[in-house]
């Protein structure tokens, strides 16, 4: 029906071969192909994720994020649900513990970036790339808690007056939360844990704490400090750093083991660490602890040297972290 | 058309649809369950001994088999307060000169395609701590109790379910023969004496669907109680936490915590049927139920009662819609007037478009295969045929929470890998809402003889293509009305999606829920005021250009 010339066989052949080798590249070795795209698991708050996707797309025209957003917990169980067939690039959220928690399905990145990062906030296994750092604080209601009545410290938390009106997310979906729960292990062990699960409403979203508090739905919240901060602006939330002491973590960046856009994955590392785009976290971001120290760093925001700050023990909390969580489901069980 | 018990199945159209149509039912329904059953019992660390240690847990420990007592008992309140509340709607709506009837069952119509839980973050705006309308009382001096735990999972399931009530309580009530109530009042009854004690037993049966319709999705909601419920767990949102919690390591607990779900509310569809079967009256209905003039005050009575429950019942809906143009400060909603809502919620168009999409695919095959199974079921006959008809049952009974569950399971990865992809939800949507197709089609082709099939084959048109010339155009509006019907059902579709979903499927039910949970409230209000929206085109084409009313719901 048509004629077949000899040309078109040729380009036809050429095509089939460009495309194969575009496909065994991108099925095995994509390290070394660049794709238009970049799949992003990300737990942060959207205004944030949103700002750093559009700026991300702006500096690179060429790529494509694909935007997959949930709990940590929630993606970190997608990421080891795909680990035959990894769909995502970069797992964006949580802590250092988050990914190093399961190495085994991220990749090491020793991103030029890094050489701004402030010494104590880097991976010493090489695996995230800290984009920021946080502490976890308490927020309360102005109009339902009088100041003098706040809570002061992770014990104040413990009193029976606030059974049944503290909401924490729950710690094996949020990475923040298992932060909360090593930082009060660390205060006083597990009676202290129980101590404070015997009072707490939970949560399965890190923000709904935080959202409640400033809706005057729950008078006290415990919640990571970006988001205490982003509530405190409706002039009805004030933020208490607990005198018993905080852990700082970083937080977490993590390239996910055979994703299909590696070269991506680390370009949106390069971009997130890089000293303008750190600048911009401070800028637009109040309450988020910038990692850079070539950047400003934020008024209104105490600094590690004004606080009570524990050091939070990375290996045991990576190491521990299955064994800890089952200890809190217990608790759980136990005060429910 | 006559039972072949014995001879063999030769290859024909028919026996082949037969044989596709059960495939359908064991890959998607008997396959699933089954490795869901497997999954449960296979806990980590588990050996021969340790086969039913997730069970022996369950019923061993209050933090677990308590989420099934809540989970019961909230549902039985639930379904009684719905009842009380939904059946005299239905007599009133139906029997009165109510004013503004046509609206009354509009908005009844609206809260029905409304997806779950929406009505539990409304209520907060509405009643919560903070609420609106608990500022108003508060500054009257007035307080209300907290909306929080079981008060608030009761008040949203109870308004949420009061459609089915007066859906089917309308559908029993135009089966009766107004003679019965005249023989009733002419022996000395008075008409509500004779509705309590001559019509309400006539209506058992639909009073029946209805209660149990109510009770199985209020067992399977589970957004509701963990938007509202605080401390309050019930079975539902402990199976989600579950999984997702364990999503990619062991999902022994959510699984078996399925299936203790599973065999409630299959127990709960079979009682009903046992139940149904005992106390159905044939009735022959010559003369429907005529319109009872009321006396001034009565009237004014029964229309007060009937805005009053449709008011409650429509308020959250009202409240989303509104807060949609509300500008959101921060976690707040201020009372200023904005549309910046709908520019800024940048996962609405996807949202929007994944929806409108798995729902046209997913009722595209739905239709298609309903009309085929719905024809075997009403002219073919044979073991193979019942087993279809009972396999077709099931996934009424099953929650979507389970379904969405054992589909993940039986092919999110290996040796599947639909883990993710459109296709693991276009399964699950066509499973769950299979049964429905089949029914509408087998209902009116009950009502045609096969006479004119009959025909078309004997002048030697093959039955495939008799299928198509024939039978098809007959039941044309039992499919018209079915897929429209399937879509907004699937477009509302939550809890087995959001399961199932990823970042390139997520879809308008699944983008409110993760909005409320951030508690990011304007912009829950906007996708959830769109997918109201999506849900209700189809059903105002029903019932402008297809001349339908609410009846074609159940």
């Amino acid at each position: 029906m048509s004629i077949v010339r000899g040309g078109s066989i040729a380009a036809f052949a050429a095509a089939v071969v460009l495309t194969l080798a575009a496909c065994s590249d991108s099925g095995t070795s994509s390290q070394s192909a660049a794709t238009k795209a970049l799949v992003l698991y990300a737990s942060h708050p959207t205004a944030m994720v949103d700002h750093y996707v559009k700026a991300f797309e702006q500096a690179y025209p060429g790529v494509k994020v694909e935007l997959i957003t949930g709990g940590t917990g929630d993606l970190l169980g997608r990421v080891k649900a795909e680990k035959d067939r990894p769909r995502g690039d970069v797992l964006w959220g949580g802590s250092s513990t988050t990914g190093g928690s399961a190495p085994e399905f991220f990749v090491k990145y020793d991103s030029p970036a890094l050489k701004d990062i402030a010494k104590e906030l880097q991976d010493p296994t090489g695996y995230n790339a800290p984009f920021d750092a946080f502490a976890m604080v308490i927020v309360y209601n102005k109009d339902l808690v009088p100041e003098a009545e706040a809570p002061k410290s992770w014990a104040d938390l413990g009193d029976p007056r606030w059974k049944g009106k503290v909401r924490f997310a729950n710690p094996a979906s949020s990475s923040s939360s298992y932060a909360a729960l090593v930082n009060w292990k660390l205060i006083g062990d597990w009676a202290m844990v129980e101590r404070l699960a015997k009072n707490m409403i939970i949560d399965e979203s890190s923000s709904a704490p935080f959202t409640a508090v400033a809706q005057g739905e729950a008078p006290v919240g415990v919640a990571y400090e970006e988001g205490a901060y982003r509530v405190q602006k409706t002039g009805k939330v004030n933020i208490v750093y607990p005198s018993d002491g905080v852990v700082v973590l970083p937080g977490g960046l993590f390239l996910i083991k055979g994703g299909p856009n590696a070269v991506n994955a680390k370009k949106f590392a390069d971009f997130v660490l890089s000293t303008p785009q750190q600048q911009a976290l401070v800028d637009n971001f109040p309450g988020r602890r910038p990692a850079s120290t070539a950047v400003k760093f934020p008024a209104g925001m105490p600094s590690v040297s004004q606080l009570k700050v524990l050091a939070y023990p990375t290996d045991e909390a990576k190491a521990q972290q299955k064994e800890w969580l089952a200890k809190w489901k217990e608790i759980m069980i136990a005060t429910r | 058309m006559t039972a072949r018990g014995s001879t063999p199945l030769r290859i024909d159209f028919w026996n082949v649809v037969t044989l596709a149509a059960l495939a359908v039912f064991v890959l998607f329904l008997v396959y699933p369950l089954s490795r869901l059953l497997i999954s449960s019992m296979t806990g980590e660390g588990g050996g021969g001994s340790a086969v039913l240690r997730t069970y022996v847990e369950f019923f061993t420990r209050r933090y677990y088999y308590e989420t099934l007592i809540h989970s019961l008992a909230v549902s039985a309140i639930a379904t009684v307060l719905a009842t009380l509340l939904g059946a005299p709607l239905a007599y009133c709506v139906a029997r009165f000169d109510i004013p503004g009837k046509l609206l009354v069952r509009a908005v009844i119509v609206l809260t029905f395609v409304s997806p779950p839980f929406i009505g539990a973050y409304a209520w907060i705006l509405l009643i919560g701590r903070n609420g609106v309308i608990t500022g108003w009382l508060a500054a009257l001096g007035f307080e209300l109790p907290p909306v929080y735990g079981v008060n608030g999972i009761v008040l949203v399931f109870t308004l949420q379910a009061l459609p089915f009530v007066f859906l089917l309580v309308s559908a029993g009530l135009r089966t009766v023969d107004q003679s019965i109530e005249d023989a009733a009042i002419n022996l000395g009854r008075r008409p509500a004496s004779a509705a309590l004690t001559v019509l309400a037993p006539l209506i058992a049966p639909s009073l029946a669907t209805g209660a149990l319709l109510v009770f199985v999705t209020s067992l399977s909601d589970f957004g509701t109680p963990m938007i509202i419920g605080e401390n309050y767990r019930m079975l539902a949102s402990q199976i989600y936490t579950e999984f997702v919690n364990e999503h990619g390591g062991n999902p022994a607990v959510a699984s078996a915590l399925s299936l203790i779900l599973l065999v409630v509310t299959v127990g709960a569809l079979l009682w009903q049927r046992a139940w149904v079967r005992r106390h159905s009256h044939g009735q022959e209905t010559v003369r429907p139920l005529a319109p009872r003039a009321l006396s001034p005050l009565a009237r004014a009575g029964a229309t007060a009662y009937v805005y009053a429950v449709v008011l409650a019942a429509s308020l959250p809906l009202a409240t989303i819609v509104v807060s949609s143009f509300l500008k959101g400060k921060g976690p707040l909603i201020t009372s200023e007037f904005t549309l910046q809502g709908y520019a800024n919620a940048i996962r609405l168009p996807s949202a929007l478009y994944n929806t409108v999409m798995l729902s046209t695919v997913s009722t595209v095959l739905c239709v298609a295969a309903g009309a085929l199974v719905g024809y075997v079921v009403v002219r073919r006959r044979g073991r193979l045929v019942a087993m279809i008809d009972t396999f077709s049952m099931v996934p009424y009974a099953v929650a979507g929470v389970v379904m969405g569950i054992a589909i993940a399971i039986a092919y999110g990865g290996a040796p599947f890998h639909l883990g993710g992809t459109v296709a693991i939800l276009v399964i699950v949507y066509f499973i769950r809402r299979l049964p429905y197709s089949i029914r509408s089609v087998a209902g009116m082709l009950g009502q045609i003889g096969p006479q004119a099939e009959e025909a078309s084959v004997n002048l030697g048109v093959p039955p495939g293509r008799t299928f198509l010339r024939v039978t098809v155009p007959m039941v044309m509006p039992a499919l018209v009305s079915g897929a429209l019907l399937t879509f907004a059902t699937i477009a509302r579709e939550f809890n087995s999606t959001v399961i199932l979903y990823s970042g390139s499927t997520r879809t308008l039910p699944v983008e409110v829920f993760a909005q409320v949970l951030q508690g990011d409230f304007a912009t829950a209000s906007v996708v959830g005021t769109v997918l109201i929206a999506v849900s209700l085109v189809p059903i105002v084409l029903l019932f402008r250009f297809l001349q339908k009313d609410e009846s074609v719901l159940v």
